[in-house]
Order: C-alpha cells, then sequence, then structure tokens
C-alpha cells in the first residue's frame, strides 16, 4: 500500500482560497492538467507539487496528484513525463 | 458503517483522523459542542471566493488551464466578522471549513473517510453548503470546500467560525489499492 512520494513539476499560482494553491501541470500528451492543491501538497518556492509514483518507465511516469484536475475526463492518475518528476 | 461520536473521538485521539484546530468533546463554547451523536460540525472559514461579475462565458472542462481560469474568474473576499456577509436569493459562493481534514492512509491500521453534509438549521432557510461532491477521501488533507448556494427566498447572512456543515465519518473495509501493479492478472473485478 506504501507508495514512493515524489515531486512534479508544475506552475504555481495563488488558489482562490486561503490554505490552498492553483496547480498547472503537463501530461505527457503535452495537455495541460489543472487542480487546486492544500498547501501541505505544493513547494510554490520551486514550483512542485507532491504527487505518489504508482509507476515508473524510462521516459513516463504514472503519478497520483493531491486532488481531482478540473479537466473533464481526467482522472488522478496521470501518465506524466519521466523528466518532470523530481524524487 | 457510520462512526458514534465516541468512534470519532478515539480515533482523533488515535492519530488516524487528525483535525486541525482539535475539537474538543469535553469543552462548549458559545455555540455549543461540535460533536453530534453521528456526526462533527465543521466551522466556516474567514473567506469566501465570489464570482467576479455575471459574465457571457462558458466553462469548457475540456480545455486546459480550467484552475487558473476559475482563479481569474473568481475574488477573494473576506467575511466581516461582526457584520458577516449576506449572500443574497439565488447567488453562489466557494468557501471552506475553518479546520483542515486529515485522512492517512496507514499501512495495517484503520482508514477512514466522510461525507460532508448540511446542517438542518441552515437547510430550513434554504442554503446549500455542498453540491454533487460531498465525498472526502481517505488520504485527503485540507480544508473542505464548501459550495455556498442560497435556495431561500431571503437573504442568509454568513459568519466566519459559525458551524454550517457537518462531517459524517465511516471506517473504510478492506485494503486500499493504490497502484496498478496491486491489480496485476485481474482483469475483471472478479479476478478473472
Amino acid at each position: 500500500m506504501a507508495l514512493r512520494e515524489g515531486w512534479l513539476k508544475c506552475q504555481v499560482s495563488e488558489g482562490m482560497l486561503p490554505e490552498e494553491y492553483t496547480v498547472e501541470c503537463n501530461s505527457s500528451d503535452g495537455n495541460t492538467f489543472s487542480f487546486f492543491a492544500s498547501q501541505e501538497h505544493v513547494d510554490p518556492a520551486h514550483e512542485l507539487v507532491k504527487v505518489n509514483i504508482m509507476d515508473r518507465q524510462s521516459d513516463s511516469c504514472l503519478v497520483y496528484v493531491p486532488s481531482a484536475p478540473l479537466e473533464g475526463g481526467v482522472s488522478r492518475t496521470v501518465k506524466v513525463s519521466s523528466k518532470d518528476v523530481v524524487g | 458503517m457510520i462512526l458514534s461520536n465516541s468512534e470519532i473521538f478515539k480515533a482523533l485521539k488515535d492519530g488516524y483522523i487528525i483535525i486541525s484546530p482539535a475539537p474538543d468533546i469535553l469543552s462548549l463554547d458559545k455555540l455549543g459542542n461540535p460533536f453530534n451523536t453521528t456526526s462533527l460540525d465543521l466551522r466556516l472559514g474567514d473567506t469566501l471566493s465570489i464570482p467576479i461579475k455575471d459574465q457571457p462565458f462558458s466553462y469548457d472542462l475540456r480545455k486546459g488551464g480550467i484552475a487558473s481560469f476559475l482563479k481569474k474568474m473568481h475574488e477573494r473576499h473576506p467575511i466581516n466578522k461582526e457584520g458577516g456577509f449576506t449572500l443574497e436569493p439565488g447567488k453562489f459562493v466557494l468557501s471552506n471549513t475553518m479546520e483542515k481534514i486529515h485522512f492517512p492512509i496507514t499501512e495495517g491500521g484503520p482508514c477512514y473517510c466522510a461525507r460532508v453534509e448540511g446542517r438542518s438549521s441552515y437547510a430550513r432557510i434554504g442554503l446549500l453548503v455542498h453540491f454533487t461532491a460531498p465525498t472526502i477521501h481517505a488520504g485527503f488533507n485540507g480544508t473542505i470546500t464548501l459550495e455556498l448556494m442560497n435556495f431561500g427566498n431571503n437573504a442568509i447572512v454568513l459568519y466566519p467560525g459559525d458551524y454550517i456543515c457537518q462531517l459524517i465519518f465511516e471506517k473504510v473495509c478492506g485494503e486500499i489499492i493504490l497502484t496498478p501493479s496491486q491489480f496485476q492478472g485481474q482483469t475483471t473485478p472478479e479476478g478473472k
């Protein structure tokens, strides 16, 4: 059950409400997905968001993001580029 | 199975449910005790997110960057501690709970989740506190976003710190599977 934690490169800006940030990331197919994440999950100084790494291949990574992306059809499990994942 | 107040308190004490600031089952503030028989009341935070104005656009969730767009179309508004915020009939705003909730996923230990519900007093005057997403999943960590809508005929004054919603807690039954490899060999829910 224990998953490896990692950090995903993203763009971070102020959230709609206190205690949260607006987070924008890119999936491996080049599309942008975005969500609101609580402060505990975000490193705004380095523009990183904490994720659980579910699977790692040489060029792509399957990650579980801290909250559901708003874009239709995107689940919390997202395939991203390995070079965007730290850790 | 829904947790009783004593089970909620036990899970809080054991660290399987973390709420900050922590509710105290023995103390009473001016608004009473947050523990009901099978739920815990949570308070309204001190900030609203209000749509900037009625603008002629459509949300298209198939387009990227929705979070930034939503942020751009709303503005933060502190709720006046003395005068409150008047939510007019038919109006919709976002806010969050004063309390942070954390349901850690612990290996070998129990896991919990919850559903956020309204309170009957606010329901009677037409206030909706959430729409179709009441589930606070195991692993969640943060404040709970409230979707506040006045369905009544009269304005409703909202104050920060008022008990505005309640959490119904449930114990998760069975192991939580998070990695695809844990499903290995299963092509159907029955494992065939």
